[in-house]
């Protein structure tokens, strides 16, 4: 998978979409990776799915392909197996899986970021379907996509059970795909605005049952936050190889920058951020593996491999000095492509509020 | 398994709704027949927390197909749904 990785052109500053570059993610196994082989897919578990984007992204994919990737797989996909009526299944896997539909994920809105419980957008009980209106704001994939994941209330009063998922065809009339937003980072993740104006969705595109909203998300959460975030494990890993290099042959005060005690103590400390957050990740994907309530671990995974991100990325940038603003060197883009990560799929804060709870606070 | 009393769980879970869950609504107004999803008692950070104590207390996992407004309407509702799973659980 590493050596493959190679192979799939970065180009992330050309951000254009491309079904062939798709096509290849899917043909390494990527967009079908946590799918029964039944569906089309590769039949991993949450384990080895995070090994394959791990690999992926050390090996030197695009962070921001295969965030879509995994936007695709983790968001999407997922929640189409777990929650379609077995005959939605059988029509839309195959083909997610194989890279011939593109999947986005159209949970946030404009007023609803953190706040998923109360969902601007709304969807209205008409015969034979749902009426959808409302607007769904950094869609990943959403200027490109084939179809679309999304959340609407149905029963303001039902707290927990006032949303449902559907799955929408971008065809659908009254459904609108916004231009690519201009992003900081993840260029080759498109993201944007998806308008839903009187969008009819039959009841065999509807996810889960009626007012099951919050728990397909939920669910689709805890893939999405210790698997996705294995991308992020190969980018530091990445990150900490090309340091390591460089601290070793660059010459500063008559000394290679490797026998500095501060470099070095701050390579260390680049190391144990990686390690800690892999373990901490891998135990959250064996926890979903296992059947067990993966609550705790995932949001411990995805704050620690996050964060980490961050600050590796940054300290890469104090190694390479006045190289990192180049950006030929690249590091400028790496930290561009992991600041995003403290904030989508839950906050840092709110990933801290879920281990509150997961500890009986 | 021991099978528990119908009466004896609902006296429970209203003891943890009223006193635990911590929904800012005065013990009073939360009766077995209380409509807990119209009265906000039951958001997303409330439910996961019961589905938590659901399970640590009477060794029961609601599987996605239960987890509906109707089954998590009321008290009530809720204390059926335990009892339900419970014998399912027992029967296997």
């Amino acid at each position: 998978m590493k050596a493959a990785a190679q192979e799939i052109p970065a180009d992330s500053s050309a951000a254009e979409f491309r079904r062939d570059r798709w096509k290849r993610l899917a043909g390494l196994g990527l967009l079908g990776a946590a799918v029964p082989e039944e569906h089309g897919g590769a039949g991993l578990g949450a384990l080895d799915t995070a090994l394959l984007y791990e690999a992926a992204s050390e090996g030197g994919a695009d962070t921001g392909l295969l965030f879509a990737a995994a936007a695709h797989l983790f968001a999407c996909v997922r929640p189409v197996l777990e929650f379609a009526l077995p005959e939605t299944r059988k029509a839309l896997l195959p083909a997610l899986c194989a890279g011939a539909l593109v999947a986005g994920n159209a949970m946030t809105e404009p007023e609803s970021g953190s706040d998923v419980s109360r969902l601007a957008t709304r969807a209205t009980k008409v015969d034979g379907g749902y009426l959808l209106d409302g607007v769904k704001s950094f869609v990943s994939n959403g200027p490109v996509a084939d179809i679309y994941v999304t959340y609407a209330t149905t029963d303001p009063e039902g707290g927990y059970f006032g949303s449902t998922a559907f799955a929408v065809d971008r065809d659908s009339p009254g459904l609108d795909a916004g231009a690519p937003l201009e992003k900081s980072g993840l260029a080759a993740c498109q993201a944007g605005e998806v308008v839903f104006t009187r969008c009819f969705v039959p009841d065999d595109r509807m996810l889960g049952r009626p007012g099951q909203g919050q728990l397909v998300f939920q669910t689709s959460m805890q893939w999405e936050r210790s698997c996705l975030f294995a991308i992020y494990l190969g980018q530091q890993e990445r990150l900490v190889r090309r340091c390591v290099h460089h601290v070793r042959e660059r010459r500063q005060f008559g000394k290679r920058l490797a026998d500095l005690q501060p470099v070095a103590n701050r390579m260390a400390d680049m190391k144990l951020r990686l390690e800690s957050g892999r373990l901490l990740l891998y135990r959250a994907c064996a926890e979903i593996d296992d059947g067990q309530d993966p609550s705790l671990w995932v949001a411990m995974a995805k704050l620690a491999v996050s964060e980490a991100a961050v600050a590796t990325a940054l300290d890469a940038g104090r190694i390479f000095g006045g190289r990192a603003f180049l950006a030929e060197y690249g590091i400028e883009e790496q930290v561009r492509d992991a600041l995003p990560a403290t904030t989508f799929s839950g906050t840092s804060d709110i990933q801290r509020q879920l281990i509150a709870r997961g500890m009986g606070l | 398994m021991t099978d528990l009393d119908r009466a004896v769980l609902l006296d429970q879970l209203l003891r943890y709704v009223r006193e635990e869950l911590e929904a800012g609504v005065p013990a009073d107004l939360i009766t077995p027949d209380s409509p807990l999803l119209e009265m906000g008692v039951l958001d997303s950070v409330r439910t996961a927390r019961l589905l938590a104590h659901i399970r640590t207390a009477y060794d029961v996992r609601v599987p996605p197909v239960h987890m509906t407004g109707e089954h998590f309407r009321t008290p009530s509702t809720i204390t059926d749904l335990i009892l339900l799973l419970r014998s399912q659980a027992a029967s296997l």
